[in-house]
């Protein structure tokens, strides 16, 4: 699941150097960073988390209720403090403020999109037995429903299995799992020709 | 960003990553102080197209797709075409070149000969891609273009085969997830006693072509494809 974070604050400075700080730094949010000046104006996608790294004032104003709804739908808020005398609301993860270097900013952030994932920061690499066994059936050119039949599990959790093997090796094309169930040795290539296989 | 009264020379040294989007306009090196507009106007390049290709392929985030609208499909496809042409003449071959130079370099590693199979896999879908592109939907786009110029509405629709950009232009993700697994599966899971400057290198070329091709697709995508739309739309009301 994708993380979109939006930025909503009334300062052009403020709002432009934050987006400009993420954008450069090694968060890889590509289009996944927005600006608002008015909270009206947000679209939710569903399928996405969401940060909203916000103004003080937000949390005084009119749409206090709108954000509780946010909050409630597991969405995460980051205040962005320009007033040392402000303190951070109780919705917010974290506060940012003006003086942090950019360093601090992105580490903020990036707690705030693990918070996401509790388990991402933890060692992910390694695949279950079970996503061994799709990722082998896989390579060997199955498809989805074959393995379903084989392993005696629904399609739909093959495709769980499939997703979450892609996730961990960050490897997508059939051929490139195939590449790397050789290089593993998770399957057994003395009896297949490699030139059938990828 | 970079303006049409800047020094190309100037872009350049700011961004040398700029040079093989001046060849396929055409622009070669040893053009002294000119500025980026002169070098266009002595070589009949437009040069607002020329300078707005040259901030997008610049600045990821950059993309002015109003602007892009604008311009006149046959310059699109040009372009598009010319870097097509690169990717024949430059990347593939060099992509293959340095993977063989990478692989002489540790001899009996066989695993390595795996990627040269991969590697050969994402070429052989890229051609066909883009042979697809330059025989049947760069045409059909031109045609449609022309068709568009004549002023009319086809009363005859089977003047043209086949009626929709969107049958023509497939996605792009396929060749995409390829070439960035290939580059995975080297960073992350290759052992082997390679030499580390080759490798090197051929990441390096891996990185370059894959913003190259994002760029590329990017046009293609979000500009020359709801251009055709548009017109097959004043063309063919249904
Ligand atoms: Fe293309
Ligand atoms: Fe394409």
């Amino acid at each position: 699941m994708n993380t979109r974070i939006l930025i909503i604050h009334q300062s052009a400075i403020v709002a432009e150097g934050l987006q400009r700080l993420l954008q450069n730094s090694s968060l890889q949010l590509h289009d996944h960073l927005r600006m608002f000046n008015d909270p009206a104006d947000i679209t939710i996608h569903s399928g996405s988390n969401y940060i909203f790294i916000t103004t003080s004032a937000l949390f005084q104003s009119l749409y206090k209720m709108q954000l509780i709804n946010f909050s409630e739908s597991g969405y995460r808020f980051i205040q962005c403090i320009t007033d040392p005398a402000t303190s951070r609301d109780n919705l917010c993860l974290e506060a940012i403020y003006l003086d942090d270097s950019q360093n601090q900013v992105i580490e903020k952030v990036r707690n705030t999109i693990n918070s996401f994932h509790p388990d991402k920061n933890a060692v992910i690499s390694s695949l279950t037995d079970r996503e061994t066994e799709v990722l082998k059936l896989v390579s060997l050119g199955n498809a989805s429903k074959e393995i379903a039949d084989k392993l005696n599990i629904s399609t739909h959790t093959v495709i769980t299995h499939r997703k979450n093997i892609t996730e961990k090796l960050g490897i997508k094309s059939i051929s490139g799992l195939t590449v790397y169930a050789i290089l593993n040795k998770i399957i057994d290539t003395d009896e297949l020709s490699i030139d059938d296989l990828i | 960003m970079y303006s049409l009264s800047q020094k190309l020379a100037d872009i350049i040294h700011h961004d040398h990553q700029l040079l093989p989007i001046l060849n396929r306009f055409g622009i070669r090196l040893g053009f002294g102080d000119q500025s980026a507009n002169d070098v266009c106007k002595s070589l009949d390049i437009n040069a607002e197209f020329f300078i707005e290709i040259l901030n997008t392929y610049h600045d990821p985030d950059y993309f002015p797709r109003e602007r892009f609208l604008d311009f006149p499909l046959p310059l699109i496809v040009e372009y598009l075409k010319k870097t097509h042409l690169y990717y024949y003449t430059f990347y593939i071959p060099e992509i293959e070149n340095q993977l063989n130079t990478l692989i002489a370099s540790a001899p009996g590693a066989n695993n390595l000969s795996l990627l040269t199979r991969f590697y050969l896999k994402f070429k052989q879908e890229l051609h066909e891609h883009l042979e697809y592109e330059d025989k049947f939907t760069f045409p059909y786009v031109l045609n449609l273009h022309t068709l568009y110029l004549q002023g009319s509405a086809i009363t005859n629709p089977e003047l043209l085969p086949v009626r929709s950009i969107i049958e023509f232009e497939e996605e792009h993700s396929d060749v995409d997830s390829k070439l960035l697994d290939f580059k995975n599966i080297i960073i992350k899971y290759l052992q082997a006693d390679y030499d580390d400057n080759k490798c090197n290198t051929l990441i390096t070329t891996l990185f370059n072509f894959e913003d190259d091709l994002r760029d590329h697709s990017r046009i293609e995508d979000k500009i020359m494809v709801p251009k055709v739309l548009q017109i097959e739309k004043l063309l063919f009301p249904s």
